[in-house]
């Protein structure tokens, strides 16, 4: 029989802004029990616009958690590998965040917006789990982690779009004088002065996050501004209350703003060489294994996961490489001309700016990379050129 | 959105075509559902001459940015000729499906071609029933 729904099969969320990609032409697919728009033509030209002009992500399926308190600090801290002491107020920083055995539960940003009020976006993938790990360190009794802060799981108020390519922060300014000129609430109820906001976002460093609104317990006309991104290139995240997410989307594209879908995301994240969890980072991988060693401040005071890294013998590593001709893909396996496998694919795509396969893979750690190594695709071996620096650059400040 | 399914040629339920030519021998390809699911196609990857294949089992495939679909024999028979345009520019299966060709196969029995669905038969399967 068609059109009976299986009551076992689990309804996939839509974004706020779903209709309007619909009206796009957006092809959906779903991702994390979310029904996302994958591209909305032509996945080539989404990466092109991304690389030379400006595109735009709806990744409003993304979580967001606020942490606020005189704690709130250093039990972010605690929680992540990285060094929160050194994100001052206004800048955002990435880190893992790993269970008791020093594994990855999640890769994530936390935005240093106020002192004692931190934001933590979280992927899509996990935030049930990273929501319920965070109140499991916050109740559960433990010398190292300090209790007095609010836990708030903003997710399902919260719209999120990435602006990201060289004229994201033009395209930024001339959405923002719009939505005055219209009298948007979000503008109105901040008294959004454009002189103010222009200079500000201007002078918004790479890892700066700034908020349009001054009252942050203010949940209905937020918005917060960072200059991050996943894709490489100079741009923003643009947290806000999603009652605003139509207006500031249709505005996007009244500017020229290219939409972009997941499948243009995965190839310029994939270019420039940051991991994916679920693909580079599991719960199978300390960030150790997975080229994250920059991320691991071991000398810190504490952070869950800490006792494990210490003295860990690395069990792989990451390697970037490209092929000529044809493409890489997950679960691939790399072999050495014995034909042994040493490792396997963790990420693969067709570069659309380099006309290249690239990947990211994992192999064993003490495995020789002076050797010639191959990617198994289908019946051939074909011969790898590992690189030590990303494939592309991109223009990030 | 209707696919255009020309009419004199057969089709398979994993959305290829393929017609007899005037020596007897069958040429294959994609249809038009097929490339447009697809999207960009980057990369073909096609058997070469010589190459015997064995009806519904995967002789290829066809690469789109996000994913990786297989080419299945639609006939049993030996490859005669592979479109190494198409292997050099994949686009080409996007810009004309019909004119762009994958495979010319001398098929070992003629009578397989009977197993194949019309054009209607397809149009059926594609646009549901």
């Amino acid at each position: 029989m068609n059109n009976v729904i299986n009551p076992n099969e689990q309804v996939n969320q839509e974004t706020f802004i779903h209709k309007l990609h619909q009206k796009l032409g957006a092809s959906f697919a779903p991702f994390a029990h979310w029904l996302m728009p994958m591209g909305y033509g032509s996945i080539k030209d989404e990466v092109a616009s991304v690389r030379k002009d400006c595109g735009v992500f709806d990744v409003s399926h993304m979580g967001e958690f606020i942490i606020h308190g005189p704690d709130a600090e250093e039990f972010i801290n605690a929680v992540i590998c990285n060094d929160f002491e050194k994100c001052p107020v206004g800048k955002a920083q990435y880190s893992p965040i790993l269970n008791n055995a020093g594994f990855c539960l999640d890769d994530v940003i936390v935005y240093h917006l106020a002192p004692q009020f931190v934001l933590m976006c979280v992927n899509a993938s996990n935030t049930d789990k990273i929501w319920h790990w965070l109140n499991e360190l916050k109740n559960t009794p433990n010398a190292k982690i300090p209790s007095h802060f609010t836990l708030k799981n903003i997710t399902a108020q919260t719209a999120l779009f990435a602006l990201q390519g060289p004229q994201a922060e033009s395209k930024l300014l001339s959405v923002f004088t719009q939505l005055i000129k219209t009298h948007q609430p979000l503008v109105s109820n901040n008294h959004l002065d454009i002189e103010h906001f222009t200079s500000m976002v201007q002078s918004l460093p790479y890892y700066g996050v700034m908020t349009v609104n001054s009252n942050l317990d203010d949940h209905e006309n937020f918005c917060y501004i960072a200059r991050t991104g996943y894709t490489g290139e100079d741009g923003f995240e643009i947290f806000l209350t999603k009652s605003m997410a139509e207006i500031f989307w249709e505005n996007l594209m009244e500017q020229g703003v290219k939409p972009c879908g997941l499948a243009a995301r995965d190839c310029l994240r994939l270019e420039v060489c940051y991991p994916l969890y679920g693909h580079e980072i599991d719960e199978s991988v300390t960030p150790l294994d997975a080229g994250l060693k920059w991320t691991v401040k071991l000398q810190k005071k504490y952070f869950v996961g800490q006792d494990a890294l210490i003295n860990y013998k690395t069990k792989w590593k990451q390697i970037k490489f490209s092929i000529p001709k044809a493409i890489p893909r997950q679960e691939y396996l790399i072999k050495n001309s014995d034909g042994k496998t040493v490792g396997t694919v963790t990420s693969g795509t067709l570069s659309p700016t380099l006309n290249l396969g690239i990947a990211l893979g994992r192999v064993e750690a003490q495995t020789n990379l002076e050797q010639k190594l191959f990617v198994a695709i289908r019946e051939q071996l074909l011969p790898i050129t590992i690189l030590s620096q990303p494939f592309l650059q991109g223009g990030h400040k | 959105m209707s696919t255009k399914i020309p009419q004199q040629l057969k089709y398979t339920a994993e959305h290829e075509w393929i017609m007899l030519d005037s020596n007897g021998i069958a040429v294959v390809g994609i249809t038009d559902f097929a490339q447009n699911s697809l999207g960009d196609v980057v990369y073909v990857e096609l058997p070469a001459t010589g190459k015997k294949l064995t009806k519904d089992q995967p002789f290829g495939v066809v690469e789109s940015i996000k994913s990786v679909s297989d080419l299945y024999a639609p006939i049993t028979g030996e490859v005669i000729e592979k479109n190494t345009s198409v292997e050099t520019t994949p686009e080409l299966i996007n810009t004309d499906c019909y004119a762009n060709w994958l495979l010319k196969i001398k098929p070992a029995d003629i009578a397989e071609l009977n197993l194949l669905l019309s054009a209607s038969q397809y149009q059926q399967q594609v646009e549901g029933k």
